[in-house]
């Protein structure tokens, strides 16, 4: 999905910035995006906060709350998807399996 | 970096305010399965669980909730049938659909810094008893039953109301079924951006989706 996206928008997306910060993403404020996450599910409102802002230097302040909704969004997409046991459609799963190898993703997913 | 961003409420469009507040007033009917009371009890404990607080109870509904609030990567099909042996099928739908709204909500603010809105408080009245035909159910390989097939889309299907709502949020929250078949929609962030968050989300939780 999200090479699918990068594609279209002509980006070149890096997969392994998903697992190691230190990469570049290849997407407009994705390091920013991704700190973003990191600070609300690892870090300190301090973190959050200096995230924030830089999304908004970045994207503006309908990106920080897009960004933070989304963000929500997945909590919410994650649980239903491990309390159900419902994984993403075939099609999905398909188109991605190679990259979910190669960057490890492919453990997840406790007992399927 | 730059310098810190406050963010207040008013930033939040309205369409997206609504929706939370929807979702957040929801939890305090009575359910399909569960009374108003048990349900706000149920997003309580989500949001003590997510903030690493003490969950308040004893059952194994009650250690279902905890740990997918706040481990969901550790939830599997040995956690469901824990959790069914003292429920069933549209009564764990309704708690998941319970505990990842509410997850939704909790984690929204928290990522703009803004305090959580209070618990509502519980409305009177008798579950509803809305739950699909269970010939319609169909076993697509999952931990629970859906209407359909084998599909993230379905998940919540067997309880058409817990399915609903969360329709409504996270139309909003994210986009709607039709916004998704477009690579290049814009709604505040990009497509990629969006999926730059909900990958790096998915690999801190440890969960495939």
């Amino acid at each position: 999905m999200l090479r699918w996206s990068a594609e279209n928008l002509q980006h070149e997306f890096n997969p392994k910035s998903i697992v190691d910060t230190t990469q570049p993403t290849g997407i407009p404020g994705g390091e920013a995006l991704i700190a973003l996450v990191d600070a609300t599910m690892i870090g300190t409102s301090s973190d959050r906060s200096k995230a924030r802002a830089w999304i908004h230097s970045e994207i503006g302040m309908d990106g920080v709350v897009m960004a933070a909704s989304t963000y929500g969004n997945f909590e919410m997409m994650n649980r239903i998807s491990e309390g159900t046991g419902v994984r993403a459609s075939e099609q999905t799963r398909k188109s991605s399996a190679e990259w979910q190898k190669e960057l490890g993703l492919d453990r997840f997913g406790k007992g399927y | 970096m730059s310098a810190p961003l406050v963010v207040s409420e008013a930033d939040i469009r309205p369409s997206l305010r609504r929706a939370i507040g929807r979702s957040w007033n929801a939890v305090g009917k009575p359910g399909a399965n569960w009374s108003a009371r048990d349900r706000v009890a149920f997003a309580q404990a989500t949001v003590d669980a997510m903030a690493g607080d003490e969950v308040q109870g004893q059952s194994r509904t009650m250690a279902f909730i905890e740990l997918l609030a706040a481990d969901p990567g550790a939830v599997g099909k040995d956690e469901v049938q824990l959790a069914l042996s003292e429920s069933n099928e549209p009564s764990l739908v309704e708690v998941v659909s319970i505990v990842s709204r509410t997850a939704a909500v909790v984690s929204l603010y928290s990522a703009l810094g803004l305090e959580l809105p209070s618990m509502p408080g519980a409305q009177p009245g008798e579950p509803t008893r809305d739950i699909a035909p269970e010939e319609d159910w169909v076993d697509a390989g999952a931990w629970l039953p859906v209407t359909n097939g084998q599909s993230i889309y379905f998940a919540l299907s067997i309880v058409p109301e817990e399915f609903d709502e969360w329709v409504a949020l996270t139309d909003e929250m994210y986009m709607s079924g039709e916004e998704m078949a477009s690579a290049t929609i814009f709604n505040g962030i990009s497509r990629a951006q969006h999926e730059v968050l909900a990958s790096r989300t998915s690999y801190l939780n440890e969960c495939f989706y």
